[in-house]
């Protein structure tokens, strides 16, 4: 593939820094990694041919300031920008702040980004293209009045979106009308936290819908194609937590409908780049009903399972894309080999409301095998913060059959090991073998329903807990180091250390 | 820093003759070292492991963190003496890494008449404290002891420096915020009670470890009160009804363990501020120092070449090479550690004493550690040197070197006679650490010269009354003197009495060196002070 | 989630050895006749054999947490040793007043079955009320003491099977 982009910025950090640094690698682009000053030894520091430190940890002062990102392009001389997800891939101002420094942005123009980054333009756009959509408004009056009347208007259950957000961020369901006032508040303050915009959409909730996308990728030669869906409907709190594809149960006519109108959408949005189409699907059948969620556009974190499946390299086809390239593949060259599942493994803690966890990475050991990757940002010794998204690594388990993907799925994080922060990797072996989820049968609401007696399950035999205590005594006599503390001799080169076991005579 | 040259040669008849002399002292000194770690012997130890007890070698493996070094002191402490009852002293000293620090470990070996202390054991036990003090060391104490050896109770309770003193010094170690930290894996009887009594943290063995001021037969004795060793000072009594002690283990592994977990919670001391860099070999195979060095005190050889085997990469940055050359004085580094190093390369005169006594005060001055490699026959005598003022001379460097509060280490390589061994910072000079070399001589004046003093005395005396000494008489003076000045002379009988801290091999002598200075950055430096230099 | 907040307080290193085919140790474990076999395999990792049955785990030790892995469970505990270390033996302290008191209440009979925690008598001494709890589950033997009297620390006061 050949691609004009001589040295490209990653404006992101974590596991997709280092996904697209590799991307980079395979195609003999240079690389420019930006960090934050906690993040000066982070691995996707580290990985990049250089990096620059652009500013304090607050993502704010570093990761989403366009200016130091802008900056850190000019003095290292980058061609191009990949913003990865989140921070400012969906800013429309950082595009256009890319075209103006003459930079190639890898993503869709900003008029794109912005139109269909408000809920209600987007919404406008699909309804005209034919594309089904869910009821919603984003009243004009955005006081708790003007909301409370359009949701009079919509009916519970609803929910309260940010307009400007994304990522379950900002986001609020209202059951029933008594809590809206609530859900108002709570949905504009984190919207505007954490996007600067405190503009508010209300929207129909579907009560037991499925999360559908399609994954598309379109040039700017007029070529749109899909990657077929992924299916993304275990989450909590609107976070996904496993995604697969393809989605279990649709039939062919479904299935048919949901690319059509993804491409559909992507026409009408002038879309150009890797994007994503969600739906919401009630129904398995070819009848069932869909309706536009929203077009995510970027990258997206589940987009593994996609590559997985189809065998296509999307961040190359990004790159080639942005630089201006026709699609590398036509739609009749895209298929579907098999089935790929991916697990996303954050520092949190489970057990309590899934507060983030931060603390230095002791011990991380990566699962591998055949059909198994991990796309990861941590390393062992990594500090894990809480300024920034608390997902540490995916699992990706790819197999000739759905069983077997999630057998080796299992399998994988059964033999991940971190330790120093609390993860959900437990917590997704149990999600794993629950039979809605063995049965492909799950919808949006699966895990905050079944999260209670997910973590409730007990382990009747204490013999592991009797194994890692017996292991820690005899670790803590071979590996005393590690136990104590600072130490006054804690020089590698220090006698005490390179000496041995030492004696006289 | 300069490369030292070498010209020595490996071949010569000479040097192998000297190396084989070396090596036959060495291999002498490897036996005597592995009878005292014997300890009681094997009936005994069979006896103490049936108990269910490691040994103390074992409880020390046990207790210092795998794979790190353990700088034994006075291993061969007591030979020759109490008809070798009492091999090592009973007691086994030294500093070793314990969960990632540098401490002090003082263990009773109870195959030795029980783990009884006789005056030699104090003596080694409050030196062990001393070091710990200087250096700032937390005290692990591996306690396993009958108490004082009752037959020999009057050289071992009632002075300054016996047994009371050892409580004495964990009272003020405390005081000075060095943890005392006590393991009962054994018996502590009467005065050996308050080692665990006196202890900041104490753990005790359940089974074997009994604390109690009179054990069961004096309570019988002085009450009729029949009681057993568990129920009267067990694990189980002191942990749970009289608080004596702190921790209950279950056996010696699971005590050493938790003694592990409780230094690992000490709190860290800040290091002095010491130059160091990585540390680098020799240049030249420290092997080869036997071959220079020998057996026969009298040869001389260039010390340089001693020096140029011990130091980082060769390299010294010699003072005053043109001046008073029978010492030489410079900068080295020993395991990255930077030193100023005195190294005698023979007779003392004014201007060595002089050279010496203006490196010290500077060296002082920048907190840098001394090392001196003492072999010094003595300061030069005569009517020219007396009149030039060498005894103000050699008084200065007397001085000198008692008023530098740096760390110091002294081996001494080879002879140590007269003021020389004042000068070059013998026993009495408090240096850290003192070593000796096997082919060492301690003594006021060599054998030889003593002998002669002797006869000259009596034959002035013979001659006053008119009588002339035969050549038989001056032998029959002079063989006496010189048996015993070789006996008393050797680092054997040095080592035994705790006159230093122990003999090592030349090959040795590094490593103890970069331990001991290691361990001597854990206490801050004094302020320089120095009284009146007579001019 | 549902792991014991709290490490197995009945686990004693036994023996360390280093031999030719490799390191490890045994450790008792209380209630395991056969000493566990533990085999360090690389860094942090090691194969835990109970009764034959063979576990790989890995651990680590931070600050002030003890962690170990197995077959994707994780363990987290305090560390420390004052934490770990609960005295084993509990069980054999009398259920007795600590200083003078006077008992106010008995609120077991003998034969009853108590669970751990649970009163067993109230006592009052220095304008206090110190109740006496069930050290651990079980049956009521014997009660020794009744309203009003003045008892002395140590002597047992209830005793449980």
């Amino acid at each position: 593939m050949l691609v004009s982009i001589r040295r490209l910025l990653v404006a992101n950090r974590g596991e997709i820094a280092l996904r697209i640094i590799r991307a980079c690698r395979d195609l003999g682009i240079e690389t420019v990694a930006v960090c934050s000053s906690i993040d000066a030894e982070a691995p996707h520091t580290r990985a990049a041919d250089q990096s620059v430190t652009i500013g304090p940890p607050h993502p704010r002062d570093s990761y989403l300031s366009i200016g130091a990102v802008i900056d850190a392009a000019r003095t290292t001389d980058a061609d191009a920008v990949h913003p990865g997800y989140g921070f400012l891939s969906e800013n429309p101002e950082m595009a256009a702040a890319c075209v103006d420094a003459g930079l190639i942005w890898v993503g869709p123009p900003a008029d794109v980004i912005g139109r269909l980054g408000s809920k209600v333009e987007a919404r406008r756009l699909m309804q005209e293209a034919g594309v089904p959509v869910v009821a919603g408004e984003m009243p004009r009056d955005q006081t708790d009045e003007g909301l409370a009347e359009a949701a009079r208007r919509l009916g519970c259950p609803l929910l309260v979106k940010a307009s400007a957000g994304g990522g379950g961020r900002g986001m609020r369901v209202v059951r029933a009308p008594d809590r809206l006032h609530e859900a108002i508040g709570e949905a504009r303050r984190e919207a505007e936290g954490a996007f600067g915009d405190g503009t508010l959409y209300l929207e129909r909730l579907l009560t037991r819908p499925r999360h559908i996308e399609v994954q598309i990728l379109a040039d700017h030669h007029g070529h749109v194609i899909h990657l077929f869906e992924r299916e993304c409907s275990i989450q909590r709190r609107h976070q996904k937590v496993i995604e697969e594809s393809p989605a279990p149960h649709l039939t062919a006519g479904l299935r048919d409908r949901l690319s059509t109108a993804a491409v559909r959408a992507a026409h009408a949005a002038g879309y150009r780049n890797a994007g994503t189409v969600e739906f919401l699907v009630e129904g398995t059948d070819d009848d069932a009903t869909l309706a536009f969620l929203e077009m995510n556009t970027r990258l997206q974190v589940e987009h593994p399972v996609t590559e997985a499946v189809t065998g296509r390299d999307l961040v190359h086809a990004q790159l080639a894309v942005a630089a201006g390239a026709a699609l590398p593949w036509s739609q009749d060259q895209i298929s579907v080999r098999g089935h790929a599942i991916e697990c996303r493994v954050y520092a949190e803690h489970p057990a309590d409301h899934f507060l983030p966890d931060s603390g230095t990475l002791l011990r991380y050991q990566e699962p591998v095998g055949p059909g198994i990757r991990v796309d990861a940002g941590v390393v062992t010794g990594s500090v894990v913060s809480s300024h920034y998204d608390g997902l540490l690594a995916k699992v990706i388990t790819h197999a000739d059959t759905r069983v077997t993907a999630l057998a080796r799925a299992r399998a994988a994080l059964a033999r991940f090991v971190v330790l120093g922060v609390r993860t959900n990797i437990e917590l997704i072996g149990r999600v794993l073998r629950h039979p809605r989820v063995v049965d492909g049968r799950v919808d949006t609401t699966f895990l905050e329903s079944e999260l209670d007696d997910l973590l409730a399950e007990t382990e009747d035999d204490e013999r592991p807990a009797l194994a890692v205590a017996a292991a820690l005594a005899v670790h803590d006599r071979l590996e005393p180091s590690a136990a104590a503390g600072p130490t006054t001799t804690g020089r590698a080169d220090d006698p005490w250390a390179t000496l041995g076991a030492w004696r006289l005579s | 820093m300069r490369v030292l040259p070498t010209s020595v040669d490996t071949t010569s008849t000479e040097f192998r003759a000297n190396r084989d002399a070396t090596r036959r002292l060495e291999r002498d000194l490897q036996g005597r070292l592995e009878r005292a770690r014997a300890g009681g012997g094997e009936q005994a130890t069979r006896r103490h492991r049936d108990l269910g007890k490691l040994t103390v070698r074992d409880r020390l493996a046990h207790l210092l963190d795998p794979d790190t070094p353990f700088l034994e002191l006075s291993a061969l402490a007591a030979g020759g003496m109490y008809d070798d009852a009492v091999p090592g002293a009973g007691l086994v000293t030294g500093i070793g890494r314990v969960s990632g620090r540098e401490v002090m470990v003082v263990g009773n070996d109870a195959t030795a008449k029980g783990g009884t202390y006789y005056p030699i054991t104090v003596k080694k036990h409050l030196r062990a404290q001393q070091i710990a003090l200087e250096n700032r060391l937390p005290c692990v104490y591996l306690v396993d002891s009958g108490g004082a050896f009752l037959p020999m109770q009057a050289e071992v309770f009632p002075d300054r420096e016996h047994f009371g003193r050892i409580f004495f010094n964990q009272a003020r170690l405390s005081a000075e915020g060095i943890p005392q930290i006590a393991v009962v894996m054994g018996s502590c009887t009467a005065g050996g009670a308050y080692v665990p009594a006196m202890s900041d943290e104490t753990i005790i063995v359940k089974g074997t470890g009994t604390i109690f001021l009179g054990g069961p037969p004096l309570v019988k004795a002085a009450t009729g009160e029949e009681v057993s060793a568990e129920e009267l000072g067990g694990a189980d009594v002191h942990t749970r009804l009289s608080g004596v002690a702190d921790y209950l283990a279950e056996n010696d592994l699971d005590a050493l363990q938790i003694a592990r977990t409780v230094v690992s919670t000490l709190p860290t001391t800040t290091p002095a501020a010491i130059d160091r860099t990585s540390p680098e070999d020799p240049r030249y195979d420290p092997a080869e120092i036997g071959g220079i060095v020998g057996t026969d005190l009298r040869r001389q050889y260039d010390v340089r070449e001693v020096i140029a085997r011990l130091v980082d990469g060769s390299r010294f940055d010699e003072f005053k090479h043109r001046y008073g050359p029978t010492l030489v004085t410079g900068f080295a580094r020993v395991h990255g550690f930077l030193v100023g190093l005195l190294a005698s390369n023979g007779v003392l005169f004014s201007e060595s004493a002089l050279k010496a006594t203006h490196f010290i005060q500077m060296c002082t001055l920048r907190q840098l550690p001394l090392v001196f490699l003492q072999n010094v026959t003595g300061f030069m005598v005569g009517r020219t040197y007396e009149r030039a003022g060498i005894a103000k001379d050699g008084a200065k460097m007397v001085h000198a070197v008692a008023n530098a509060v740096v760390p110091k280490f002294t081996v001494i390589i080879g002879g140590s006679f007269g003021a020389g061994n004042y000068g070059m910072c013998g026993r009495a000079y408090d240096p850290r650490l003192l070593w000796m070399w096997p082919n060492a001589q301690i003594s006021v004046m060599g054998a030889t010269q003593a002998a002669e003093v002797l006869v000259s005395v009596k034959r002035e005396q013979q001659s006053r009354k008119g009588v002339a000494l035969t050549l038989d008489d001056e032998a029959a003076i002079r063989e006496p003197i010189l048996r015993r000045y070789d006996h008393e002379g050797s680092p054997y009988y040095a080592t035994a009495r705790l006159w230093d801290d122990g003999v090592i091999t030349a090959t040795e002598t590094r490593n103890a060196l970069a331990l001991g200075l290691s361990v001597a950055a854990n206490a801050p430096v004094p302020h320089p002070k120095f009284g009146v230099f007579r001019m | 989630m549902s792991h014991m907040s709290r490490p197995p307080q009945r686990v004693t290193l036994d023996t360390v050895d280093r031999d030719a085919g490799g390191v490890g140790g045994r450790v008792r474990v209380e209630g395991i006749d056969e000493l566990v076999e533990v085999r360090r395999l690389g860094d942090g990792t090691y194969r835990v054999s109970i009764e034959g049955h063979r576990f790989a785990v890995v651990v680590a030790r931070g600050t002030h947490t003890d962690w170990g892995c197995i077959d994707g469970r994780t363990y987290r505990w305090p560390r420390g040793p004052r934490d770990g270390r609960a005295p084993p033996d509990t069980d054999d302290t009398p259920i007795a007043a600590t200083t003078p008191a006077t008992v106010t209440a008995v609120k077991v009979a003998a034969g009853q079955t108590v669970a751990r925690g649970d009163t067993l008598v109230v006592l009052e001494a220095m304008k206090m009320e110190i109740p006496l709890r069930a050290p651990r589950d079980g049956r009521v033997t014997a009660v020794r003491c009744r309203e009003g009297d003045q008892v002395d620390p140590g002597v047992p006061l209830v005793e449980l099977e």
